[in-house]
């Protein structure tokens, strides 16, 4: 078994049913994780801020939720993942115990609202989700199988 | 409140300190002399010539991206002479400190590393904001960023067996996790942390940044540092770098934001360069 983990701002996919593609202690990030049942093909992205509009320096369009589904959901397509077959997850988006701006949303929330709102444009359905809180999670996909799991950070997995 | 028996047991840690972290002789050394108005930058060279092994470490900083110098740094002398005593106190301190973050941290349920990467992009962040705030020494910042949580290595050791019961409270909800701490243990990980930096005979200012980088509120006016500290904290925590079960479960005080001149607008692009530089 391989195992590929999926630092802040990058995305992975893998056909190899020997494959797990793993990100690993999402806070306000959110992960999308796709899988296509018929080809078998699985894969995830660390979407870590909603806009491309905060960006400076270096452009690196799988940070923002914005820019990042987009071109997630078009690699997947062009590696010959169809979307009819496939399901769609996402994870994290926590927030501070007590956060910043007290009258508006946290970053995690706001990572969740962009990843639903682009996924929604694109006619993409979320199937299952496992959101919020004040904890760090761990994300996992199977590629033998598509499963995929959470887990919060000394915490049981919880299937997804 | 405090009981007698739980300030007893910081008393217990705070004694046995010096045993437990203990830096390098050359290091307190530096810092010794880093503090003293008559020492010269050859008693700097001396000391270090009979610590090659710390030499070499200095030296594989030195000519690291980090500090991105134009010519190779070949010898401690040049060093010396081109970075002054502040910067190469504070590459001694980077070098010996950071194996002590990379062991796992069980009690907060931090794997091997994790700690040390959490620590290091804290200190990169603390820098960036030093830079942009014209601090006078950003690499002292860097430090500050650094050491913040060296408290978490000290409970660790010392309170594995109470710190069931401060996931156990957490769990319960409603609480954050310094507040846990202090009611189980009787103190937090910032003011133990804060003990490890005065046995270390590191500034005031570094003793109290550590202390309160949870609660800026509480340290005096004229300490900037606490707040980029608290800020590149919360910024790291929220990219999840390194968290254990703690997680995001702390306080945000804004007032740190406002202290420091940043807005909200500033937060994200922030994040957004410590990525960068990581």
């Amino acid at each position: 078994m391989t195992i590929y983990s999926v630092g802040l701002g990058e995305m992975k996919f893998s056909d190899d049913i020997n494959d797990v593609i793993v990100a690993h202690g999402l806070g306000s990030c959110v992960s999308v994780v796709i899988y296509d049942s018929m080809g078998q093909l699985g894969g995830m992205i660390h979407i870590v801020l909603p806009s491309i509009s905060a960006n400076v320096g270096e452009i690196v369009l799988e940070r923002f939720a914005d820019t990042g589904v987009p071109l997630f959901i078009k690699k997947f397509r062009e590696l010959g993942g169809r979307l009819i077959y496939s399901s769609v997850k996402i994870a994290g988006g926590a927030d501070m115990f007590k956060g910043r701006n007290k009258d508006s949303l946290g970053i995690g929330c706001q990572n969740i609202n962009g990843v639903q709102e682009c996924l929604k444009d694109l006619g993409v359905k979320i199937s299952n989700q496992d959101l919020g809180g004040t904890h760090g999670r761990t994300v996992k996909i199977f590629i033998k199988d598509g499963n995929v799991v959470s887990r919060i950070i000394g915490m049981p997995e919880v299937l997804l | 409140m405090v009981t007698k028996e739980k300030e007893a047991f910081f008393n217990e840690i705070v004694s046995g300190l010096t045993d437990l972290l203990p830096l390098p002789t050359t290091v307190m050394a530096i810092i010794q002399i880093s503090k003293n108005p008559n020492s010269n930058l050859q008693d700097l060279v001396k000391l270090l010539d009979k610590d090659q092994s710390m030499v070499t470490r200095i030296l594989k900083l030195a000519n690291s991206a980090q500090y991105g110098f134009a010519k190779q740094v070949k010898t401690i002398n040049h060093a010396v002479v081109c970075l002054g005593f502040k910067t190469i106190r504070n590459m001694a301190l980077t070098v010996s400190v950071s194996p002590m973050f990379q062991q796992s941290v069980d009690s907060y349920l931090l794997e091997k590393e994790e700690l040390f990467k959490h620590s290091n992009a804290v200190a990169v962040g603390t820098r960036l904001i030093a830079k942009r705030q014209e601090y006078t020494n950003p690499d002292e910042a860097y430090v500050m960023g650094l050491l913040h949580d060296v408290g978490k290595v000290v409970l660790d050791q010392h309170a594995k067996e109470q710190f069931v019961d401060v996931i156990n409270l957490v769990k319960k909800g409603n609480i954050n996790f310094i507040e846990a701490e202090e009611q189980i243990l009787g103190f937090n990980h910032g003011e133990i942390g804060s003990k490890v930096a005065e046995k270390w005979n590191l500034s005031n200012e570094l003793v109290e940044t550590i202390r309160f980088h949870h609660n800026p509120e509480q340290a005096g006016e004229n300490n900037k540092s606490v707040h980029m500290v608290h800020i590149a904290n919360y910024l790291v925590e929220m990219m999840g770098i390194g968290i254990g079960y703690d997680g995001l479960n702390y306080e945000f005080h804004e007032e740190s934001m406002d202290l420091l001149g940043l807005k909200d607008g500033d937060m994200e692009p922030l994040m957004i360069g410590i990525m960068n530089e990581l």
